[in-house]
């Protein structure tokens, strides 16, 4: 893939990189909060809907630099 | 085999099910709604369709009351947004600033008013339908509102039609048979509690669960037999009144069970020996209100209290004693209310128009206006939303532009009347369900040149809908086939505004769940701590802390009593949602059956609280002497003391057999010394006292046995919802 920022289409609907950035990552999000429910892990946050917000982000950074040219 | 045996399991086997009658009927019209619409060319013809849609529901009588309310909430919906677009039509600010004080006032009284919360919610997101429903010319918004109020009516009046005339389905009867299950079951409770057995305590309290959810049925269908049927809507004040005196009713059945626990039955039928032929006659009167004749039922047992054998009181113990003397009163209640429904039943077998003596309504005692918090508080969250959104809106421009601000104020609206709600689950349904008309409106709708081919699309989509969904599912995936297929007149497809609608859509629900954590929707486990100590505060002020503050003005005290009375009221009701939404797979260590019993024991605690309350109040306590004063006092503090703990999580209190004994003991000191001076009436309500604080006490031990069975430290910890 080229790592020129350029929108995605879909049918004539286009849309930013980011948008697709960000849902990659909350889809990464939502994963690794599961796994350290699973683990147990979670208690150790102070509160996990910020926690949850910032992997998000986090997660967004990484896609949106390695992944999709935004 | 005869012809008719052959002709009769034919007509058994080609008879169709209610199921595809019901789906059938909504199917047929929905295609007229459209044909109607199409052909006069109305503004948005999915509006009558929508309207369809929403009041879809099994019996004629559910169907047309919920038509009535829509209609009725459209025109105040489309009349305020009318207002507020002539107040503001260039000023952004103050147009959301009078546009969240709508949504808050319908909010509020969505909230408040349970009978006619359809018609509040309507009325709210009506306005923002109206308001934002396209450009923004002052006659644009006019014809807008005029078509909304024409398409409703004549949605409803389509439905109504179809639904009379093709197969009716009809509530007719429901409501005596729900009353008769009703009876059976207050019987049962009556026999089970003066009849006590081991198992007692678990039985009673699930037999007053049973009549409560009969008691909340009865209602509901008193409301739509009263559309049904002339004679249940001229009788409808006997009928609500009826079902008061039958929930008194259960509630006194349940303090006698508290009473009767405590006395052996030889000790019962010699203190009050005419005890048996009492509870012999009451059963009758109740076998004679199941038959449910047209016969008038005679009532000729008079609510006269139980006379003591006072010879056999004096060998009681206190608590004996106290528990004798609240069956008393309590048997003379069960009577008294059990004559007037036999008087109301008598009255109801009389027409409407014939009837002359109607018994007198009580008067209501004053209910100062209590505000709710948690409804308060919603209602602000809700105006937050739509402020928010707006905010998103101008500022961000997201796909769906101006439609944020009207999802934020109905969608709003649902969570606040479900704040348990889980959006994330909404919005997969929502994404899963319009995915199939958003396929129909790409790939098969522009095919299509005629109504009938339109019609046949129409008829077979909304059937399988109407077959195979629940209703809130079905309503969804109606929204979704409206919203994605948008069938008019000029009908036009681009794939790019549909695709944008539904992107719109998921947005804005995570938009909506984001919000929802403000208010900890999504932390159930965080929520029921919270209530506890609410309840306990309430609890507290009650029992002690109204009586401590002289400075205090009357009016303010009034205010205040009301407030923590309804607080102890309510709460244990309002946890019954918050415990059903806990996920047990990430909180292992309790049970949903845990939180359940701890629920129906907060509930009876609250009975027993309001009942000592009740009788503190009617007590002249001024009668008393200085030392019963203290007593009274010292049982108080003892509970107070007790309650400041639990407030505070602190739920390793013991309250055992000691402190029993030692109140005992106080009590005995007590009688030997104030015995002859004080009169057999001041005794008497100090026994009542007595008793109701021992049953409060008893209560107050089983709350907090159940307490520590909950493991409170894993429901503290943090999990990603």
């Amino acid at each position: 893939m080229s790592f020129v920022p350029h929108e995605f289409a879909i049918g004539g609907v286009f849309m930013p990189p980011l948008l697709i950035a960000w849902f990659l990552g909350l889809i990464a999000a939502v994963y690794t909060s599961r796994l350290l429910n699973k683990h147990n892990l979670s208690r150790h946050f102070f509160y996990t809907p910020l926690v949850f917000v910032s992997f998000n982000v986090i997660y967004t950074i990484i896609f949106s630099l390695f992944v999709v040219p935004g | 085999m005869t012809t008719e045996t052959v002709e009769a399991e034919a007509s058994q086997t080609w008879q169709l099910s209610r199921r595809a009658k019901e789906a059938i009927k909504v199917s047929l019209a929905l295609v007229i709604a459209y044909y109607v619409a199409l052909y006069f060319s109305w503004m948005k013809p999915y509006w009558v369709c929508f309207a369809i849609a929403m009041i879809n529901l099994p019996s004629k009588g559910e169907s047309i009351r919920k038509g009535l309310y829509r209609i009725a909430g459209t025109i105040p919906g489309c009349i305020s947004a009318l207002v507020i677009f002539a107040i503001a039509p260039q000023e952004r600010w103050l147009f959301i600033f009078l546009a969240c004080c709508w949504i808050g006032l319908t909010g509020f009284l969505f909230l408040q008013d349970k009978k006619h919360a359809y018609i509040w919610q309507v009325a709210g997101f009506v306005c923002f339908v109206i308001l934002l429903t396209g450009s923004a010319g002052s006659d644009h918004i006019f014809y807008a509102a005029m078509y909304r109020t024409l398409e409703t009516i004549t949605g409803v009046a389509i439905y109504t039609l179809v639904m009379v005339f093709i197969w009716p389905q009809s509530h007719s009867g429901t409501t005596k048979q729900l009353y008769v299950d009703l009876i059976d079951h207050q019987q049962q409770f009556f026999q089970s509690a003066i009849h006590p057995s081991n198992d007692n305590a678990t039985d009673s309290l699930a037999l007053y669960d049973q009549q409560v959810t009969l008691l909340t049925e009865l209602e509901h269908s008193i409301d739509i037999e009263t559309v049904e049927d002339v004679n249940v809507f001229s009788n409808r004040h006997l009928l609500h009144r009826l079902h008061k005196l039958s929930s008194k009713l259960t509630n006194a059945i349940d303090r006698l069970s508290v009473a009767v626990e405590k006395l052996h039955h030889d000790d019962l039928d010699q203190v009050l020996p005419s005890f048996d032929a009492q509870s012999k006659a009451i059963i009758q009167q109740f076998e004679s209100l199941k038959s449910v004749s047209d016969s008038p039922i005679q009532s000729c047992n008079t609510a006269e209290k139980i006379q003591i054998n006072l010879q056999q009181f004096k060998q009681l113990d206190h608590s004996e004693r106290a528990a004798v003397l609240l069956l008393r009163t309590d048997m003379a209640e069960v009577q008294q209310l059990l004559n007037d429904i036999i008087e109301h039943i008598n009255l109801l077998l009389i027409p409407a128009s014939d009837q002359q003596h109607k018994p007198e309504e009580p008067r209501a005692p004053f209910i100062e206006f209590v505000p709710d918090i948690d409804t308060l508080k919603m209602v602000f969250a809700v105006m937050c939303y739509v402020f928010i959104s707006f905010c998103f809106w101008i500022y961000f421009d997201p796909p769906g532009h101006m439609g944020w601000i009207q999802m934020a104020g109905s969608i709003g609206l649902v969570m606040a009347s479900m704040p348990q709600l889980r959006v994330t689950l909404a919005a997969i349904v929502v994404m899963i369900a319009f995915i199939p008309p958003m396929l129909i409106n790409v790939f098969v709708m522009p095919s299509m040149s005629m109504f009938a081919e339109i019609a046949a699309l129409i008829f077979v989509y909304s059937f399988l809908l109407s077959y195979f969904l629940s209703y809130i599912l079905r309503i969804l995936s109606f929204i979704g086939m409206f919203q994605m297929l948008n069938i008019q007149n000029l009908q036009a497809y681009n794939f790019a505004a549909t695709l944008n609608a539904y992107l719109y859509l998921v947005l804005v629900l995570l938009f909506l769940f984001g919000l929802s954590y403000a208010h900890s929707a999504s932390r159930p486990e965080k929520i029921l701590p919270s209530i506890l100590k609410r309840f306990y505060r309430s609890a507290t002020w009650l029992l002690v802390e109204r009586f401590t503050d002289a400075t205090r003005s009357s009016r303010t005290q009034s205010l205040l009593s009301w407030f923590h009375r309804y607080e102890v009221e309510s709460l244990p009701n309002k946890m019954i949602p918050w415990a059903q939404a806990i996920d047990h797979k990430l909180f292992t260590r309790t049970t949903n059956e845990q939180l359940q019993q701890l629920i129906r024991l907060l509930q009876s605690q609250s009975r027993r609280m309001q009942q000592l309350t009740d009788y503190i109040d009617c007590s002249d306590l001024n009668s008393f002497n200085q030392a019963m004063r203290d007593e009274l006092g010292h049982w108080q503090q003892q509970l107070a003391d007790d309650y400041q703990q639990l407030r505070s999580g602190n739920y390793q209190i013991c309250i055992d057999d000691k402190r029993v004994e030692a109140i005992h003991a106080r009590v005995d000191d007590l009688c030997n010394k104030y015995g002859q001076s004080v009169l057999e009436r001041e005794w008497e309500c100090f026994f009542q006292l007595f008793g109701c604080y021992l049953n409060l006490t008893k209560t107050n031990r089983q709350v907090i046995t159940q307490l520590n069975q909950i493991d409170w430290q894993e429901l503290a910890e943090e999990r990603f919802s």
